[in-house]
């Protein structure tokens, strides 16, 4: 039998389309502190927003994210970190998930 | 109708939040997407129900108070994806009405556009084939008939009517919900919502299905408590004419536990109180009586009393550490308690155990060690959110997957070692634990590979759906046949059966496994768990 390797790249990928599918998210903002802090990320780039952590075999995934003003928060980080979740167990058949949700900043209403 | 107030508005969102209770069930059922957890139908109601509590408590005197309380009620209370949804809805909607006293046809069409605005800018990429696809349909109907139509409820009525055809084509848009052949559960609790505003609308608002459930928790209140008013009375009259909230209000002059129902011509009501034959000859004056039924309440309370008395099982050993565990059925609850279980929360297939359930049942806890075992898939990222939020307590979660699994866990736990080596062991001890249940499938779907129906008996290997049948005994026995080379090299086989379980059967099932497995000791042990007929742990 052969091995399946899925890159730490693809794992934050799928993370990060996932989490731009939420609803009550509005974009992804870079993990790294150099890059401009509110500069929101486009689809291709989106993984940028993404921190994979793997130790053995438990991966760990911090998402960045920018919220639209007037949601309940603490919903819709849950809801990121089910659907994340869901996503990438259904996926790649990893088990042993944690996500974690950072939101940078909330978008002002139009 | 060409206009609506502020009571209308109200008798529309009572309409909606109760009929969203009654059909809340149905849209669980329908939940695959975006996780499916089943929890939809709940969220919803749950969302609504505090944006209408909000209303009730402010007593809002105009339609921009009204507004101002079911959107801060929809946000506080917001539940799940569906009621983060909702609460945007709301907003968008209120909004565009904010300053008005009456709302035209015209006006309630522009809100309605305004709803679906502000929903759709809180997504990037928002999904088509879901509740959000069903408020822009309905919003660009009631845009186009707005100068069209001049009475509210045949507006209403095509609202409601595109609504449903958006809903018919929601596989169509989504393909994760044509695959288990099922609509949007968000779109269907919209639908319900806007059936239930147009009953509203109508002064026709049913509660006969919460009628029975509103009284029966109002009875177990009263008798847990300190009883003020001995006497439950349950009147069922004809008074076609009267009011249900004057008629409410009238009835608080003779006790407490008020509930008013009218379902046509008829009209039900309970109330607590010390003189039973006065409410009966109150009630007389409007209507003859068909039924009225008395019961006393002291004697039940008594008999309460006297059962839980007895029943509170001691723990058997004194541990180091406090166990927090979640559960359903009555046996289940029993065997738990009786094994040292410090909190029991009540957790199910629909309705799981919020964050904030787990915390509230760890801050319980004596211990400064607790474990907490969610005891189902779904809840074990709560259980783990909940450790992350507790800063008093060390919190670690065994990531059992479901209630037999959390018996030699609990079992495994020695008050003489430390924290960390009874932890590691407990998850050791899980790993090498596996599981059979057997369950019920609640809609077609097809799952690894197997065609499923609603109603087929399903059989699980850990949480692995590997056959279907029709029977659970069966089901359960072709369970062993099929994985007698796992099975016989444990040692023992307990076997829990669930509430819709006859006794004898499951004996039955036992007698047939121990003559396959021989050198097994193989225990029956009552379960009393709802949704799975069977769970089986080998240890």
């Amino acid at each position: 039998m052969g091995k399946i390797i899925v890159s730490e790249n693809a794992l934050a990928k799928l993370a990060a389309l996932t989490t731009m599918q939420c609803y009550g998210v509005v974009g992804l903002v870079p993990t790294s502190f150099k890059e401009r802090f509110s500069s929101l990320l486009s689809k291709d780039k989106a993984s940028r927003g993404v921190k994979v952590e793997i130790q053995g075999r438990h991966v760990s995934f911090t998402v960045y994210v920018v919220l639209q003003s007037g949601v309940k928060v603490s919903e819709v980080a849950s809801t990121i970190i089910r659907q994340v979740s869901y996503a990438l167990e259904k996926f790649t058949g990893l088990k042993d998930i944690d996500v974690n949700v950072v939101i940078k900043s909330v978008r002002r209403e139009n | 109708m060409d206009k609506l107030t502020l009571t209308e508005f109200q008798r529309m969102f009572q309409g909606a939040v109760n009929n969203l209770y009654n059909k809340k069930q149905l849209v669980n059922e329908l939940n695959v997407f975006p996780v499916p957890d089943g929890d939809t139908g709940t969220n919803m109601y749950l969302t609504l129900k505090r944006a209408i509590d909000e209303t009730n408590k402010r007593k809002p005197e105009d339609l921009r108070a009204f507004g101002k309380a079911i959107c801060d009620g929809a946000l506080i209370g917001g539940r799940g994806n569906s009621g983060v949804i909702l609460s945007q809805i709301l907003k968008g909607f209120f909004e565009s009405l904010d300053g008005k006293d009456k709302v035209t046809i015209p006006e309630f069409a522009e809100a309605l556009i305004s709803a679906t605005a502000v929903a759709y800018q809180a997504v990037i990429k928002p999904v088509e084939g879901t509740i959000l696809t069903v408020i822009n349909t309905v919003s660009k109907k009631a845009l186009s008939l707005a100068d069209k139509e001049s009475d509210f409820f045949s507006f209403f009525r095509e609202l409601l009517k595109t609504a449903n055809e958006t809903l018919k084509r929601t596989p169509e848009l989504l393909p994760v919900l044509k695959e288990a052949g099922v609509v949007d559960a968000g779109g269907q609790g919209l639908v319900f919502i806007m059936e239930g505003m147009l009953l509203g609308l109508k002064g026709e608002i049913k509660m006969e299905k919460s009628f029975e459930e509103s009284i029966e928790e109002l009875d177990h209140q009263a008798i847990g408590g300190k009883l003020k008013f001995k006497y439950d009375t349950v009147i069922l009259t004809e008074v076609p004419t009267i009011d249900p909230d004057k008629l409410r209000k009238q009835l608080e002059q003779f006790g407490d536990s008020i509930v008013v129902a009218r379902s046509g011509n008829l009209t039900k009501l309970h109330v607590h109180s010390n003189e039973p034959y006065n409410v009966m000859k109150f009630v007389m004056q409007y209507g003859p009586l068909k039924e009225a039924r008395i019961e006393n309440m002291q004697e039940e309370q008594e008999e309460f009393l006297a059962h839980n008395k007895g029943k509170q099982p001691k723990p058997i050993v004194r541990r180091a550490v406090s166990i927090v565990s979640v559960s359903q059925g009555k046996g289940f609850d029993e065997i738990f308690l009786s094994l040292g279980v410090d909190v029991l929360i009540s957790g199910g297939q629909t309705m799981n155990p919020s964050i904030n359930d787990i915390l509230a049942g760890i801050a319980k806890c004596e211990k400064k060690y607790v474990v907490v075992l969610p005891n189902n898939s779904n809840i074990i990222l709560a259980a783990n959110e909940a450790k992350k939020l507790v800063k008093d307590k060390v919190v670690e979660v065994i990531p059992t997957r479901n209630m037999v699994q959390a018996i030699p866990v609990i079992l495994s736990f020695n008050a003489d070692e430390s924290f960390d080596v009874n932890i590691s062991r407990a998850k050791k001890i899980l790993s090498e634990t596996h599981s059979f249940s057997v369950t019920y499938s609640v809609r077609d779907t097809k799952l690894n590979n197997i065609k499923i129906k609603k109603g087929d008996v399903l059989g699980l290997t850990d949480d692995k759906i590997v056959l279907k049948g029709k029977n659970p005994e069966k089901v359960l026995i072709h369970l062993f046949e099929k994985n007698k080379n796992l099975v016989k090299d444990y040692e023992l086989i307990s076997i829990y059966y669930g509430e819709k379980i006859k006794k004898e059967d499951a004996e039955n099932v036992a007698k047939a496994v121990e003559k396959m497995f021989p050198e097994l000791e193989v225990e029956v042990v009552y379960g009393g768990q709802p949704f799975y007929y069977y769970l089986v742990s080998l240890e």
